[in-house]
């Protein structure tokens, strides 16, 4: 029997030990965590207001003064850059959270109570059907522009994906014998799904999160520049690079700047959720030796 | 055409049309020119929707009584002929005989009777024309005669515009669509409307029945000649693929191309460049009939803190596409006057913020409208925003697509203030700000006074003194701030003989070199 | 067969049903009366009433629900609220252009995909597995239209070999439709790519390790014949499941792509139609785009049957 913390020790464990074999856990976790800290101490990195702007020095190339440039409206670049690593991580941690949440609830529910779970899972196929971006887009039609719904545009639209995988987890969890005693014994039910069916199904779920934040990254891109994501002064990696694409010949660095970002975070992301996933799957594990 | 010397502009317009230098050689029929556009208009009612593509795709389908020659002169087009009495207040219109419609029926005084009635219903400067016009009446099949109230100077200036144009619809299409955008479009132009594939291209094709003029081909007048089979208009939204698709010779006309890329495009052979001089009006109007800013001190705070050199960078790019200073109209133009410039860009904060205490400005947010689709507006509303908010004026920006700014910039109750702009237009009569019925709606008596006097006055001295007049008001009462001088940049692949670079350019006289 | 070809139809209807649902309530989802926004801010008050009127919007919500689903089951879905044609037509009009970019988009996705995931698999830990891998993960990292403007700008302009832009319809010639899909099938299909790369090594890996496999090399079968022959063709399911799904989110992502190269798809008439609030159009387009999907899913499941015998319904 397992239980949360009995989890997260062998999970502390062997990610310590991940850590030690594994170099693609190693890379993408540093490459992360660089952009975490670069978000969270964007106002002592930047050394000019993201929003200030200075139209006489616009499209600077770089410079000691502006180190990734200035852009159309002569706003430094790479305060910019590092304000919209703030913008894009949020929007990409909610988007996580709000997904886990609502996909831990649902994914619980119709894995754990039969009754609930044809009609369940049948709306989460329904939603499944429709591809997550156009989900997001239409989405945005009704909610408008800002960021707070950029996060529930795009969080609903990978809640579906979150619930059918904790389901299916959650399915095979509660045939253990030990829920099954614990049933048994009487345990409350909310009580025996968060001590003993969660911890359980931990491991898909971190390498499902991975790979919807690395999506949330690249489709609030895609949003900023379709003109239906976040309006183009507030400073996140989609709108600069969407801003920005107007001149991509004559000033290539407002472009290129926020685009490594997202490339690199994405990157590191997809990285760590294969290392994780290499690690937490004993199957592939097995192969991967 | 005794009247006509009174809007005669002697236009350094000529710069436009001269640059290119005129092309020689005979014509060549035959080809297919497409021309990448920056956004699609949502229909091609030349009279009732007031955009440029509207205008720049539907002049070849429509056609109006008059047109503008290339100095900004009137010339008859569907006209034969007019005669004014000395009063100025009864115009005596004949038309040309045997002028087919695209549907093959002839166009008669009926259709011109119905069109300029279904005008002066849909469109503004329909409606500020028939302001003055009492009656139109068909004396024969090819005779209108139109009545006035009291003279009205700009009227064949209002009658040749291309914008919300006059123009002549069959009388079954006027009376079939009153107030709703006409859904057919049946013209007597030199090219008809073939196919419409919403976003992506409308097709024209030659009018082989075409009835063409013998006077020379000047401007938007005279003599027109379809050299293409079609003319294909392609909505091409990133600015960047437009270049791209000229470049490349994939289009042969890109509008509205990125100014900053103007030094690579003029080393490169295959096009050619067309700085639009002189471009248009590009301003910030705020709404005068409710509101915070229906309080004149606070609009002269706005324009206090303004400074218009940030703008013009931020928006135009290269010094060589915009111009510093405060007349409405360019330098070298009958209409340049200096007259209330000492307010034009003081770039003051103290003074703002005292005239802001003299409103009694209490901190009200400020609803300023826009557009994200529109570069240029949404960089002059960015710049102007940051430039109150410096003054302390609280400025709510709200960004929308361009369909919701038109509808919302026509409501009073949800706008403060508004970016828009619009093309070149020859007399300041045609200017939107000062109809009253134009969003924004400046609708005060000191103006209506000099506008009228303006309208009606047929010398021309008399009427630059009353020129002046308005424009020192428009810096005291502020209904709108316009940033400067600015040009578009379009571009034509090098293939494309006798183009010019307008903000409606014609795509007849034009053909393709193989 | 026809059996389960029928049963799984019908286990469509709900899936459809939950769509519909959700492209109905779309328009509920707006802040304040539906008919005022539709309309704007010019229209009187009659205007408004006479729409509500029409959109049933005075009726209560299951009643507007039942009307609207009637409606659509029955094919009428109603008209552009901008250019007032009937949205069937218009999506129509729209659906060469995207399919054909799926296509190429997915042609181009499977032909750098399956071999070299293949040849990642054949080389496990080796220096080109690792090159494969990295640029697989590069490409899944790249958004989509920075890759697409980037390639307009070198290819398209710099080197002149291929059109920048716009679209030709099929009716003018298979080769002059498709010059014009080469830079944007790249575009859309290469991030995908790196998906199916990822999964073609992994299944491999799977089936290499196999017995089977095992004996077929030590009876000395040559390595291509085995890789060819046995592996792939038993690690063929989880590569059908994969392609089908980039299929799908193909569809959607054609959005993207067609707004860079300015191709007049179904993705763009969902991006203008969510800026024009035009809703008809836009729940037109969700329906259609799910349709695809489902149907995408069921001919791959029929494909398993098809090539791996093992599997029966």
């Amino acid at each position: 029997m397992t239980t949360l913390a009995d989890m997260l020790r062998e999970f502390r464990k062997s990610a310590a030990k991940a850590w030690r074999r594994n170099p693609i856990i190693r890379i993408g976790t540093i490459i992360f965590v660089v952009v975490l800290l670069v978000a969270v101490l964007a106002p002592y990195i930047s050394q000019h207001d993201p929003l200030k702007m200075n139209p006489l020095n616009r499209l600077k190339g770089p410079s000691r003064a502006n180190w990734f440039g200035t852009d159309e409206l002569g706003r430094d670049v790479f305060s910019r850059v590092v304000f919209g690593a703030r913008t894009s991580l949020q929007v990409g941690l909610s988007v996580v959270f709000l997904t886990i949440l609502m996909g831990a609830i649902i994914g619980l529910l119709a894995g754990f109570f039969k009754k609930l779970d044809g009609p369940i899972m049948r709306i989460m196929d329904g939603f499944l059907a429709m591809p997550s971006e156009l989900v997001a887009i239409s989405l945005m039609a009704s909610l408008g522009p800002s960021v707070n719904n950029v996060i529930l545009a795009l969080s609903i639209a990978h809640v579906p994906r979150m619930a059918r995988l904790l389901r299916s987890s959650v399915l095979v969890v509660r045939e253990m014998n030990y829920v099954e005693a614990a049933e048994a014994l009487g345990v409350p039910v909310p009580r025996v799904l968060l001590k003993h069916v969660l911890p359980n199904c931990l491991s898909p779920l971190i390498v499902q999160a991975t790979s919807t934040f690395a999506f949330a990254v690249l489709s609030e891109a895609s949003l900023s520049f379709l003109g239906v994501g976040l309006p183009p002064y507030v400073p996140s990696w989609g709108t600069i690079l969407s801003g920005g694409r107007q001149f991509m010949m004559q000033a290539p660095w407002i472009t290129m700047f926020p685009g490594m970002s997202i490339i690199l975070t994405v990157l590191s992301l997809n990285l760590l959720g294969d290392g994780l996933r290499d690690l937490l799957d004993p199957k592939l594990r097995k192969i991967a030796s | 055409m005794k009247r006509r010397s009174s809007f005669v502009i002697a236009l350094a317009l000529t710069l436009v049309l001269v640059t290119s230098g005129l092309v020689s050689a005979q014509g060549v029929f035959g080809g297919s020119v497409k021309v990448a556009v920056e956004t699609e208009p949502a229909n091609l009612d030349i009279q009732m929707t007031p955009s440029d593509q509207v205008s720049y795709i539907a002049q070849h389908i429509f056609e109006q009584l008059f047109a503008f020659n290339e100095a900004f002169d009137i010339v008859p087009m569907l006209a034969e002929s007019y005669t004014v009495n000395p009063e100025g207040t009864v115009y005596e219109i004949t038309l040309r005989k045997g002028v087919p419609f695209h549907n093959g029926k002839e166009m008669t005084s009926e259709d011109v009777l119905a069109s300029l009635h279904r005008w002066s219903q849909v469109s503004a400067r329909g409606a500020t024309a028939f302001g003055f016009i009492t009656e139109v009446e068909a004396l024969d099949d090819y005779t209108v005669v139109l009545r006035l109230r009291e003279p009205f100077a700009p009227l064949l200036s209002f009658l040749a515009f291309q914008n919300t144009a006059a123009s002549i619809y069959p009388k079954e299409i006027a009376e079939k669509y009153p107030n709703t955008p006409i859904a057919e479009y049946i013209g007597t132009g030199p090219y008809k409307f073939v196919h419409w594939m919403p976003d992506y291209r409308i097709r024209l094709e030659r009018f082989d029945d075409y009835a063409a003029r013998d006077d020379e081909a000047s401007g938007w007048g005279g003599k027109k000649v379809a050299y293409l089979d079609t003319v294909e208009f392609y909505t091409v939204l990133e600015a960047y693929t437009r270049q791209a698709g000229v470049q490349a010779g994939d289009y042969h006309v890109g509008m509205v191309i990125n100014r900053e890329s103007y030094p690579a495009l003029v080393a490169d052979p295959s096009v050619n460049t067309h700085m639009l001089s002189p471009g248009g009006f590009d301003w910030v109007i705020f709404n005068k009939k409710e509101g915070i800013m229906s309080n004149q001190k606070m609009r002269q705070a706005a324009l206090a803190a303004m400074d218009m050199e940030p703008i013009l960078y931020a928006t135009y790019g290269l010094p060589e596409f915009f111009k510093h200073g405060p007349s409405y109209y360019p330098e070298g133009t009958v209409w340049y006057t200096e007259a209330g410039g000492e307010m034009y860009s003081q770039g003051n904060l103290e003074r703002a913020k005292q005239l802001l205490k003299e409103a009694g400005y209490n901190n009200e947010p400020v609803r300023l409208i826009s557009t994200a689709e529109r570069p240029d507006y949404l960089n002059i509303a960015l710049v102007t925003a940051a430039q109150w908010e410096e003054a302390g004026i609280n400025v709510d920006l709200q960004l929308y697509d361009w369909a919701t700014v038109l509808e919302r910039r026509a409501n009073p109750q949800v706008n403060d203030a508004f970016v828009t702009g619009h093309g070149f237009v020859p007399d300041p009569s045609l200017l939107t700000v000062l109809n009253s019925a134009y969003p924004g709606w400046w609708d005060s008596e000191a103006k209506n006074e000099l506008l009228a006097r303006f309208q009606s006055e047929p010398d021309q001295q008399k009427r630059m003194a009353i020129w002046e007049e308005i424009h020192a008001l428009i810096y005291e009462e502020v209904p709108a701030i316009r940033m400067g001088d600015y040009y578009s940049l379009t571009i034509s692949s090098a293939s494309l003989q006798n183009f010019y670079g307008t903000t409606w350019p014609v795509l007849w006289n034009v053909w393709i070199q193989k | 067969m026809s059996r389960y070809l029928v049963r799984r139809i019908i286990a469509l209807i709900p899936v459809m049903l939950v769509v519909a649902t959700f492209a109905f309530l779309l328009v509920h989802l707006v802040p304040g009366d539906p008919a005022s926004m539709i309309l704007g801010d010019m229209a009187t008050v009659e205007d408004v009433e006479r729409l509500r009127e029409e959109m049933h919007l005075n009726a209560p919500l299951i009643v507007q629900y039942i009307t609207w689903l009637g409606r659509v089951v029955r094919g009428n879905w109603g008209n552009s609220l901008y250019s007032q044609q009937p949205v069937l037509a218009m999506l129509a009009e729209r659906a060469q252009p995207t399919l054909i970019l799926s296509v190429s988009s997915l042609f181009v996705a499977v032909l750098l995909g399956i071999p070299t995931g293949v040849l990642a698999a054949v080389r496990r830990g080796t220096k080109i597995d690792a090159a494969i891998l990295s640029v697989a993960m590069f490409g899944a990292a790249i958004p989509g239209f920075w890759l697409g403007l980037v390639m307009i700008m070198y290819i398209g302009v710099s080197l002149g070999w291929l059109p920048t832009s716009g679209y030709q319809p099929l009716s003018t010639g298979f080769f002059n439709t498709m010059q014009y899909f080469v830079l944007p099938a790249i575009a859309l299909g290469f991030p995908h790519s790196a998906l199916i790369i990822r999964v073609v090594r992994s299944t491999m890996l799977d089936v290499l390790n196999t017995d089977f496999v095992r004996t077929a090399r030590a009876k000395g079968l040559s390595k291509f014949m085995v890789i060819g022959k046995h592996a792939l063709r038993n690690s063929l399911i989880p590569i059908l499941t994969v392609i089908g799904m980039s299929f799908a989110t193909m569809v959607a992502g054609t959005v993207v792509t067609e707004t860079v190269f300015s191709i007049p798809g179904m993705g763009r008439l969902v991006v203008t139609s969510v800026m024009r609030r035009d809703y008809p159009v836009l729940q037109g387009s969700i329906l259609i785009v799910a349709a695809i999907y489902v149907i995408v899913n069921l001919v791959i499941d029929l494909l398993y049957v098809w090539v791996d015998p093992r599997v029966k319904y």
